[in-house]
C-alpha cells in the first residue's frame, strides 16, 4: 500500500468519525426522548443510564448528572423502590467532579422514589439556582415538571399557574395544568391569554398523560371562559365548631380547656389568628389564677397523692405552655404576639424561642465542626444538610422576626461563610457555594450588617 | 415540641374517665367495677360497649383501652392529672363539623398530576 492510499484511508476514517459525531449530535434530542419516554418508563435503570452517556451535548457541563438523571427517571418508573439501584445511582453522582443541576434533579428524583417528598422538593428548588447557561435544559424542565405536579397534587394551584407557564422551562404537561387551573379558578395567567375550548383541548392533546388529565380537562371545559378577572367570591361561612367554649363561660377552667381543645384538636388550627391565641392565653391565665389550684389541692388531699398540688399545677402549666408554643408554631404566629399576651403566653413564647434557636444552633455547630475537620459529604448530602439548616433558620426568622434574625445572623454568617469558602476553594463545588454566598448577602442586607455585605458582595462577584 | 408528652387530641379522646364512662369525682371502687363490667361486655361483643363519648365525639372502645384506663386511675398521681383534663363533660351527640360548601369555581388537589410522569407509585 502506497503512502497516498494510506493517507486516503486515514482521511476517510476521520471523515466517517466526524460524520458519526455530527449524526449523534443531531439525533441527541431524539435519543433523550427515547430514554425518557421509552427506556425509563420500562424501569430499566442501568440501560437508561448507559444510553444517557451518548447525550454528550445536552449534558455538556454535567455528564455524570445526565447519566444519573436518566437512571433516576427509570428508578421512579419501577413498581417498587429498589434501594440497591438507588445506591448505585447515588454512586454515579458521587464520582469526582462538581455536582451540576442534572445531578441535583437526579438526587431529587431518588429522594422522591424513597418517598421523601420534602427533601425532593428542596432539591428541585436547588436545581433552579444554577445558572441557566450551565444547567442542562432537560434537567431544568424535569425539575419544573416535578414542582408543578407536586403543587397540583397538594392543591397549590397558584404555584401551578406561576411555574406552569415559565417560558424557559415549561412543557406541554405544565402548560395544560396551568391553563386548566386558570380556567377553573377563573383567574388570569401572567402574560398569557385565557385559553379557548379548542386551545385547552390542544394543550390536553399534547400533554403526555392524556388519560390521567381527562377529568381536569372536562372540569375546565365545564367552566365558562373568563376574559376579565372577577372579584373573588366571599369566603365560605365557617363550619360549626366541634366544641362550643361559650357554653362553659361560667367556669374559667372548663372554658380554657374547651377553647384549648377547639384550637388544638380541629382542622381550624390553621386559621388561628394572633387574636385567637391571645384569647386562649388569657383564658388559661384566668383558669390558673382562679379555681385550678384550689380544685387540685382538694383532689390531691382526697386521693392522698405524694405530689403537692402546687407541683402538679406547675407541671400542667408547663404542658399548656408547650402546647401553646406548638400551636403558635403550626399557625405561624409571631413570637411577639405570644409575648404580648403575658402569663402563660409569655412562657410559651420563651419555650418556642429556645426551641427555634436550639434547632438552628445545633445544625450550625454541626456544619462548623465538619468545616473545621474538613469532613466532606457527597455533594447531594451537602445540599441536604444545607437545606435543613436554611429551613430551620428561615422558620426561626418567620416566627421570631427581625430580633431573632439579628441574634442568629452573626453565628450563621461566620460558619456558613467558612463552609461555603471551603466548598469553593477546596472542593470546587461552585454550584453549591455560589447560592450560599447569595443567600448570605441577602441575609446581611436584611439585618444591615455592613461588614458582611461587603464580604458577600465580593464573594458573589468572585466568579 | 419534642417535650410534649401527649398529643392534645389523644389526651382528650383517650382520657381514662371518658373511656370508662365515669366522671372525675367517682370513687376507686367505681373505677374497678366499671372497668370489669366493660371488659366483660367487650368480651361478649356487646354493641353498647363498643364506643364511648368524649367532648370531641364518640370513640371506639377496646379491651386494651379499658385496661390502660384502669391502670392509669389506680395511680393517685396519674389520676390527679387525668382529672384535670376531664373537666369537660362528654357530649352524647356532638355536632359534626360539616365541610364548608365549595365555591363553584374551586379546584381540588389533582393527585393524578404526579402519576402522569410516573413520579408516584400507585
Amino acid at each position: 500500500m502506497t503512502l497516498a492510499s494510506l493517507l486516503g484511508v486515514v482521511i476517510l476514517v476521520l471523515a466517517l468519525a466526524a460524520w458519526l459525531v455530527l449524526l449523534l449530535a443531531a439525533l441527541e434530542p431524539l435519543l433523550w426522548l427515547v430514554i425518557r419516554r421509552g427506556v425509563a418508563r420500562l424501569g430499566l435503570v442501568r440501560t437508561a443510564a448507559t444510553l444517557a452517556r451518548l447525550c454528550r451535548g445536552g449534558f455538556e457541563h454535567d455528564r455524570g448528572g445526565g447519566v444519573a438523571l436518566a437512571g433516576a427517571l427509570a428508578l421512579l418508573a419501577r413498581e417498587t423502590h429498589d434501594e440497591r439501584l438507588a445506591t448505585w445511582l447515588e454512586g454515579q453522582l458521587g464520582k469526582p467532579g462538581a455536582l451540576g443541576a442534572a445531578g441535583v434533579v437526579a438526587a431529587g428524583l431518588i429522594a422522591a422514589s424513597r418517598g421523601q417528598r420534602d427533601a425532593a422538593r428542596d432539591l428541585m428548588h436547588n436545581a433552579g439556582s444554577f445558572e441557566a447557561e450551565r444547567a442542562p435544559a432537560a434537567a431544568r424542565v424535569i425539575a419544573n415538571e416535578w414542582l408543578v405536579a407536586d403543587a397540583a397534587s397538594r392543591g397549590d394551584w397558584a404555584t401551578v399557574m406561576r411555574l406552569g407557564v415559565r417560558p424557559d422551562v415549561m412543557s406541554p404537561q405544565t402548560r395544560f395544568l396551568a391553563f386548566a387551573a386558570a380556567r377553573v379558578r377563573r383567574e388570569p395567567l401572567i402574560g398569557e391569554p385565557s385559553a379557548t375550548d379548542a386551545g385547552l383541548r390542544w394543550l390536553w392533546w399534547r400533554s403526555p398523560g392524556r388519560r390521567h388529565n381527562r377529568p381536569l380537562l372536562l372540569q375546565a371545559l365545564a367552566s365558562p371562559r373568563l376574559l376579565h378577572p372577577r372579584k373573588p367570591a366571599p369566603p365560605p361561612a365557617p363550619a360549626a365548631p366541634p366544641i362550643d367554649p361559650a357554653s362553659f363561660a361560667g367556669d374559667p377552667l372548663a372554658y380554657a380547656q374547651a377553647l384549648h381543645a377547639l384550637w388544638t384538636t380541629s382542622e381550624a388550627a390553621t386559621s388561628l389568628s394572633p387574636g385567637h391565641l391571645g384569647e386562649l392565653c388569657k383564658a388559661w391565665d384566668a383558669a390558673f389564677a382562679g379555681p385550678a389550684l384550689a380544685r387540685l389541692g382538694a383532689r390531691a388531699l382526697a386521693l392522698a397523692t405524694v405530689t403537692k398540688a402546687e407541683a402538679a399545677l406547675g407541671q400542667l402549666r408547663r404542658t399548656v405552655a408547650e402546647e401553646l408554643a406548638q400551636l403558635a408554631a403550626r399557625a405561624q404566629i409571631p413570637l411577639a404576639a405570644l409575648l404580648e399576651s403575658g402569663g402563660v403566653g409569655a412562657e410559651a413564647a420563651l419555650l418556642l424561642r429556645a426551641e427555634l434557636l436550639a434547632d438552628v444552633e445545633k445544625q450550625n455547630q454541626a456544619l462548623r465542626q465538619r468545616t473545621v475537620q474538613k469532613r466532606g459529604l457527597p455533594a447531594v448530602e451537602e445540599l441536604r444538610e444545607w437545606n435543613s439548616l436554611r429551613r430551620a433558620y428561615e422558620r426561626a426568622v418567620l416566627l421570631g422576626g427581625i430580633e431573632l434574625r439579628r441574634l442568629m445572623f452573626p453565628d450563621i454568617h461566620l460558619h456558613v461563610c467558612n463552609y461555603a469558602v471551603w466548598l469553593w476553594n477546596e472542593r470546587k463545588e461552585y454550584a453549591i457555594s455560589t447560592p450560599l454566598f447569595r443567600w448570605l448577602l441577602g441575609e446581611a442586607e436584611a439585618v444591615g450588617d455592613e461588614e458582611a455585605i461587603v464580604l458577600q458582595r465580593k464573594n458573589v462577584g468572585a466568579k | 415540641m419534642s417535650t410534649t408528652p401527649i398529643d392534645p387530641q389523644r389526651r382528650l379522646a383517650d382520657n381514662p374517665f371518658y373511656v370508662l364512662g365515669l366522671r372525675p369525682e367517682c370513687g376507686r371502687l367505681d373505677v374497678e367495677r366499671e372497668g370489669t363490667k366493660l371488659l366483660g361486655m367487650l368480651e361478649l361483643g356487646l354493641k353498647s360497649a363498643a364506643s364511648y363519648m368524649t367532648p370531641l365525639g364518640p370513640q371506639p372502645r377496646t379491651a386494651d383501652k379499658v385496661r390502660v384506663a384502669m391502670s392509669e386511675l389506680r395511680s393517685p398521681e396519674r389520676r390527679l392529672l387525668h382529672e384535670f383534663w376531664a373537666v369537660l363533660p362528654p357530649r352524647p351527640e356532638p355536632p359534626r363539623p360539616q365541610p364548608p360548601p365549595r365555591p363553584e369555581h374551586d379546584l381540588e388537589a389533582f393527585a393524578a398530576a404526579f402519576t402522569v410522569h410516573g413520579w408516584e407509585r400507585p
